[in-house]
């Protein structure tokens, strides 16, 4: 069986600087952050992605689809945490046009250890700098500094 | 099996729902609707495959058309039809639906209502044993605007090849020549005011079972062997009249 999934999440550390207490503390538990990523993923008409990112200036985790290769690091102070490929060529051999079931499976794949990581790195790079949202991540840095044609 | 004369029939009708319809941009081109029953509501409907589910087998099998027009193609008109119950678009034909949910900037309606015409369109832009060439008036216009039938099979190959993430490739009549273009997601010509005359659906669920990532394999396919050039005819007459 997979080694993800909601008893990984369940396993984390519940400090304040840990996904964890971030997911409980901005959609209540994992099943609503759940049901959060579930409805973006599930509506989400043509190639994409649904992201749960870390956004600096909400202090706070949020839940957003883009289209095809658009990444929620294109915006200044988000930090994607977690992604679901809804490109058809990620379920289709598997689960056909039944997008959902493969939404569903998918949850018990998500390795929480590394989201725990991602959203660890990203709270500390952030301290120290008073609101500079540029510093979030070394891409962010970059694309701050040579911002895109 | 569809017997022939179920075939013939379906053809036939085929042929009625793309007569040209009056006073919509010229196009001419109007999908089949459903009967009009007592005066009331037309809805978009789901029309059968124009051949057998497997009748463009090897080249897209069975399994490919009985999930593309069963489950996605139908969706999109159940949804389409939800959408539009108990609106002024009730009454419309899908060509109409699709423009006036392109002009309000109504994207979830456009979506399905679009996506239910294209598909529609696109079963009718292949038949078994097609591809070949075309001849007459259309291959006169082709090498017009493209130079030769092999630069325009080029460019909608890389039309169909470059559409990023899910799409469609159409040759169109803008009003005075062919033009090959890309569109995303839904997209239809139509509203730039061109009229298709034929498409290629490049969604990954057009090709996934058949040709798993070889888009390329599977639009060189669509060019060499599965294009009904009398269709684009029967559309190219109709829209230079």
């Amino acid at each position: 069986p997979p080694a993800g999934g909601p008893a990984t999440f369940a396993a984390l550390r519940n400090d304040t600087g840990g996904v964890r207490a971030a997911v409980e503390a901005g959609f209540g538990s994992l099943a609503n952050l759940s049901a959060a990523v579930t409805t973006c993923a599930t509506g989400w008409f043509g190639s994409g992605w649904c992201w749960v990112v870390w956004q600096a200036q909400t202090e706070g985790l949020a839940v957003e689809g883009r289209a095809n290769q658009d990444s929620p690091c294109m915006d200044p102070g988000k930090a994607p945490l977690l992604g679901i490929d809804l490109w058809e060529h990620a379920y289709y051999l598997k689960y056909r046009n039944v997008r959902a079931d493969y939404i569903q499976a998918w949850w018990s794949t998500v390795n929480w250890t590394a989201v725990d990581a991602r959203y660890r790195a990203a709270q500390g790079q952030r301290t120290g700098y008073l609101r500079d949202v540029t510093l979030i991540s070394p891409l962010l840095a970059r694309t701050a500094a040579s911002p895109a044609a | 099996m569809i017997s022939k004369a179920v075939l013939v029939l379906s053809l036939a009708s085929s042929a009625l729902a793309f007569a040209p319809a009056s006073g919509f941009l010229g196009s001419g081109i109007q999908l089949r609707q459903g009967s009009n029953r007592g005066g009331v509501s037309m809805k978009i409907e789901l029309a059968p495959l124009p051949y057998d589910y497997t009748a463009l087998e090897p080249k897209i099998s069975k399994t490919t058309l009985t999930i593309h027009h069963d489950k996605h193609h139908a969706k999109y008109v159940t949804v389409a039809n939800q959408m539009i119950e108990g609106t002024e678009m009730e009454k419309d034909d899908c060509t109409t639906i699709v423009l006036k949910a392109h002009k309000a900037a109504n994207q979830p309606l456009f979506n399905n209502a679009a996506q239910a015409w294209n598909h529609e369109f696109y079963w009718n832009s292949m038949k078994a044993n097609g591809g070949g060439a075309p001849t007459g008036a259309l291959a006169d216009q082709i090498n017009k605007d493209f130079g030769s039938f092999d630069a325009f099979k080029t460019k909608f190959a890389e039309a169909g090849n470059t559409a990023f993430g899910s799409g469609w490739a159409w040759l169109s009549w803008d009003g005075s020549k062919l033009v090959v273009d890309k569109t995303i997601g839904a997209g239809n010509p139509v509203t730039e005011g061109k009229t298709p005359l034929v498409t290629m659906d490049v969604w990954e669920h057009a090709y996934y079972v058949d040709y798993q990532n070889m888009r390329a394999t599977y639009v060189t396919t669509f060019l060499d062997s599965l294009v009904n050039w009398d269709f684009v005819a029967a559309n190219f007459a109709k829209a230079k009249k």
